[in-house]
């Protein structure tokens, strides 16, 4: 026991690969063994993560279950593996949402049955290691070759035009990373050059000073590749044709998880190492979130498709944590954070709600169909209650993180707020436009006789809907986590950190704390 | 002249070289007098021989010096590459048999030949003499052109054989021209009595040290198949016997790199400046020109050939550096690429039947799921030819960046990796054809061969092994830079 104590992290990251080789050996026609050992991996695995809650100590600012390795002492990289209050929900959302997405496949996938689940689980490993990496390099490691699995996820077991979505999702973001690779190299330059040994340890590259041109420089190196995985707008078109052509779990993981690390990594990287770059840059890109927000709205209001909507919400929902990130003040960070997280529960829910209509309906199209409610009551409460969260009714998730996010907005630049403010009204008018079409009215003959929701899809989407309320009402039990976290972020983040433009390598005295909305 | 002088012959300090050429021998022999008995045993008296050098070379361990007069160097650099080398020569004997087997054109001469070659390899390695450098790329380069042409019924074939002889043997002139004007310039040939010339400025006729660098670089440029002498890759790629041209991209080509890095750091470094930028603009043009060729192949040995241009700009990067480092990380690149290169190779040689083989890309409908092994071998190969983490092909690439960015070239280092992404687009064709397209009838269970097996199951090892954990071959690479830089000081 004490041992597992030691490699928490190591285990919750690696078990699941573990699990996909074991997957391997067993027999390809046993398909309900090979449902049912993938499900128990995952579920192990959110088990194991669990513990991480309940051993993380909120006070602390810092990483905590840490790990370290050797791995390749030539470069001074090592096997860093830690969690703070940024990444604990990170982690626990990954295998929360994995064990759901299992669940979700288990009638959805019906060909090539062991692969797919083999993939799903090589993703899972690729996930989780993104958000414990605490080395640059291996953080890269496990950014880009979780590419992979979601790769042949999207372009094996997707829809009519995988081939070309999954090429477009895996060329865009291989480009944004690429650049980013360079840019971690610079860094570790930089630290050789002043230090006389370079390093890939974020906690030690937290401490460097660049001086402002370089900021900028590497400011957008990182943020490109994060921009393009949020996606911001501009560069979200990759993210509609991944939506629509991935299978329901893939995109439960695309929207839950993936975009989620294009914001972690605004948070980790961005804000502590560039902080000069990111309050020159925050309010340009905090218009590109407006942009997004209004733009993914009003884009998500004139979709046929279903799938294609709640895709074009994701944009907006993003485009919410994004300016939440950039106004660069504890709630709304906070609340970025929060976003994220709501972002994956209700996003997940829905696209695990529209595989289910689309298992039996065999359309997504919303003109198509009608009077659901009357067909499948059950099915048309739990939409309902996930559109009203996606929406951000009080009471549900999505209110917090979007108040937060637009009372911190409001704090540092109050036209921000208002302007966004309109998102969440846009919002309401695209989700319970569509709501109204599918749910109410009569249903076609067509599709007046589905079955509702099975033991199974009620079994995935019940801890979802429980999330909604819990993370609605009592908060606390997440945002207390965060507190200490977030502080140390935005301390990090101050530009009045000293920072050197030509003086390399002269002593500053001890480090001046400044309130972090002093710009305005 | 030398610090240490051991006895003027030494076989022992040939052992490897001598064992392979004693095999060759026989296994020609062998080829006339008992064809049924060759065409049987031939590949595997040449595993015999292999192996016979491999522990012929480790004896010599840690033997640092220099034997028959200061015609060859013993070093831990030349140490490291023959021993790859004799690795890619088991590797590609492993490979031929199931190939040539099944085309039934099984012959002893073709062994005979390949370790002819392998010998040249190593001896290009294992001098600090321009002339049995020279010596050592003819020998490689004769029995390559042989090879080449081994399908003799096959218009291709004898098509890659002539063209590859013709341009070959202009470069090799090039290259020998190069070396008399070395000599003219120096009065030696010996590398590091060039440098100490030039360094002193002792020189006849300093006029023709350019020139001649620039001669000798042309014919290093052609072997490698680098930006402006890669015309003829495409094509002897793709009319070579597979087997042979999976040998080509690689054995020749690190023979080549390690020469030249040899050469430019032992003889010149006093001309470093202008020799990393010229390799500034060759490593640039041929990774754009690779890269963007091989978007439009069909044919995987012709995309694999335009691929192996861009990876030639990659390693190319490395000495933009000039650094250590680079040098490391050229070492580290080579060792993963030999292994992707074979990984795929061997893939494609799994497809091979008798009537034809299998090579166009759109044919590959469903390969990976009829034929799990081979597509897997095959997408893995190509994602790390990609340079797609977890894999070898990524830290090779990280090396040769880092090396880059060190030197200060980030222009370089950028517009390389934004061409590393484009290459992502042709190497996920066949993966897009092997698991996302409807199944072929074409595709065949392929027929077992241990010896295939053999190498596609290395070949996935070592991309995965350096992909994960890079440290102990970078450790080996790094141990040998000090040889090679002190005896360049020397």
């Amino acid at each position: 026991m004490g041992m597992l104590q030691g490699s928490l992290l190591s285990a919750v990251t690696f078990v699941p690969l573990l699990g996909a080789f074991l997957l391997i050996l067993i027999p390809r026609q046993s398909l309900r063994q090979i449902r049912l050992f993938a499900f128990a991996v995952t579920l192990l695995d959110f088990l194991l993560s669990l513990k991480l809650y309940f051993g993380f100590d909120p006070t602390r600012p810092g990483f905590q279950f840490c790990e370290s390795r050797t791995w390749i002492p030539q470069l001074n990289t090592s096997y860093d593996l830690g969690i703070d209050g940024i990444s604990l929900f990170l982690v626990l959302l990954t295998t929360f949402l994995m064990v759901l997405s299992v669940l979700a496949s288990f009638s959805a996938i019906t060909e090539r049955v062991r692969e797919y689940f083999f993939m799903m689980l090589l993703l899972e490993t690729g996930m989780i290691g993104v958000f414990v990496s605490l080395d640059l390099l291996l953080f890269y490691l496990f950014w880009e070759g979780m590419l992979i699995p979601m790769y042949f996820l999207i372009g094996i077991w997707g829809g009519p035009r995988r081939i070309y979505a999954s090429i477009k999702f895996f060329i865009y973001t291989l480009v944004g990373s690429v650049l980013m690779l360079v840019g971690i190299i610079y860094l570790y330059q930089l630290y050789a050059a002043q230090e006389g040994h370079g390093t890939f340890s974020i906690l030690r590259l937290y401490a460097l000073d660049i001086s402002s041109t370089e900021q900028i420089w590497l400011f957008w190196a990182f943020f490109l590749a994060f921009a393009i995985k949020v996606p911001l707008f501009p560069f979200h078109t990759w993210l509609p044709d991944a939506h629509v052509e991935a299978p329901t779990a893939g995109s439960v993981l695309l929207a839950g998880i993936l975009l989620k690390m294009g914001t972690y990594g605004m948070l980790r990287f961005n804000l502590p190492l560039f902080p000069h770059a990111t309050h020159e840059y925050a309010g340009f890109i905090m218009i590109m979130a407006l942009v997004g927000i209004i733009y993914g709205s009003l884009m998500a209001m004139i979709q046929k498709d279903i799938k294609k909507l709640v895709a074009y919400s994701s944009v907006a929902h993003l485009g919410f944590v994004v300016l939440g990130i950039f106004a660069l003040n504890q709630e709304a960070v906070e609340g970025a954070i929060y976003q994220m997280l709501n972002h994956g529960v209700s996003t997940g829910a829905l696209f695990i709600i529209v595989g289910v209509i689309y298992e039996r309906a065999h359309t997504r199209e919303i003109a198509a169909l009608g009077g659901l409610w009357k067909v499948m009551p059950v099915y048309s409460a739990f939409f309902l209650i996930v559109a009203l969260s996606s929406i951000g009714l009080p009471g549900t998730n999505g209110f917090v993180g979007e108040f937060l996010i637009l009372m911190g907005t409001f704090k540092s630049r109050a036209v921000f707020a208002v302007i966004a403010s309109t998102g969440v009204i846009l919002s309401a008018v695209y989700m319970l436009w569509a709501l109204q079409r599918m749910l109410y009215g009569v249903a076609p003959e067509k599709h007046s006789k589905h079955p509702d929701l099975n033991p199974r899809e009620t079994l995935t989407l019940v801890p979802l809907i429980i999330c909604i309320f819990l993370m609605g009402i009592y908060s606390p039990m997440f945002t207390r986590c965060m507190h200490a976290s977030t502080r140390q972020l935005l301390y990090g983040a101050t530009v009045s950190r000293p920072v050197q433009v030509e003086q390399r390598g002269i002593e500053t005295g001890p480090h001046t704390t400044a309130a972090v909305g002093d710009r305005e | 002249m030398n610090a240490i002088s051991p006895p003027l012959v030494s076989l022992a300090a040939l052992g490897p070289e001598m064992t392979l050429l004693l095999t060759g021998v026989a296994v020609m022999l062998l080829a006339a007098m008992a064809p049924a008995f060759s065409r049987r045993y031939a590949p595997y008296i040449s595993l015999a021989g292999i192996l016979v050098a491999l522990y012929a070379l480790l004896r010599l361990t840690g033997t640092v010096g220099t034997a028959y007069d200061s015609m060859l160097t013993l070093d831990s650099y030349g140490f490291f590459f023959r021993f790859v080398f004799l690795l890619v020569a088991a590797a590609a004997v492993l490979l031929s048999i199931s190939f040539l087997t099944a085309q039934k054109i099984l012959h002893g001469e073709f062994f005979a030949l390949l370790l002819f070659s392998v010998v040249g390899m190593m001896s290009i390695v294992t001098s600090k003499e321009l002339l049995v450098i020279f010596i050592g790329i003819e020998i490689l380069s004769v029995g390559l052109y042989a090879m080449a042409g081994f399908q003799r019924e096959n218009v291709y074939s004898v098509e890659a054989a002539v063209k590859y002889f013709l341009l070959g043997a202009f470069s090799t002139s090039f290259f020998l021209f190069g070396i008399a004007m070395v000599y003219g310039a120096t009065g030696t040939t010996f590398l590091p009595a060039v440098a100490d010339s030039i360094a002193r400025g002792t020189m006849h006729h300093p006029q023709y040290i350019g020139p001649g660098l620039a001669l000798l670089l042309v014919g290093f440029l052609f072997k490698i198949s680098a930006f402006p002498f890669h015309m003829w890759t495409p094509d002897v790629y793709q009319g070579a016997p597979t087997p042979v041209t999976a040998f080509m991209a690689v054995g020749p080509k690190m023979a080549g790199f390690a020469a030249l890095a040899r050469v430019l750091l032992t003889a010149f470094p006093s001309l470093e400046v202008e020799w990393r930028h010229m390799a500034v603009v060759i490593s640039a043009c041929t990774m754009l020109i690779g890269n963007f060729a091989a978007l439009r192949q069909n044919n995987i040995k012709r995309m694999l050939a335009y691929s192996s241009i861009a990876h030639v700009g990659y390693v190319l990067m490395a000495f933009v550096a000039g650094s250590p480092g680079g040098v490391a990380a050229m070492m580290f690149y080579l060792v993963a690429y030999a292994a992707m290169n074979f990984a795929a190779f061997g893939a494609v040689i799994a497809l091979v039947r008798e009537d034809e083989e299998l090579v166009d890309i759109d044919r590959y409908g469903g390969l990976g799921f009829k034929n799990p092994v081979i597509g897997a071998v095959l997408a893995l190969s190509l994602l790390s030819l990609a340079g797609i983490p977890p894999t070898a092909g990524f830290f090779g690439k990280f090396f040769v960046f880092k090396a880059a960015l060190q030197a200060g070239h980030t222009y370089l280092v950028v517009f390389a990796v934004l061409n590393s992404a484009l290459s992502l687009y042709y190497y996920i064709r066949p993966v897009i054809f092997a698991y996302m397209k409807p199944e072929t009838a074409e595709i065949k269970p392929a027929p077992a061969f241990f010896s295939l097996t053999l190498v596609l199951a290395a070949g996935t090892f070592f991309i995965i092994w350096f992909g994960i954990y890079p440290t102990w071959l970078y450790e080996r690479v790094t141990l040998t830079l000090d040889s090679l830089y002190r005896l360049a000081a020397l």
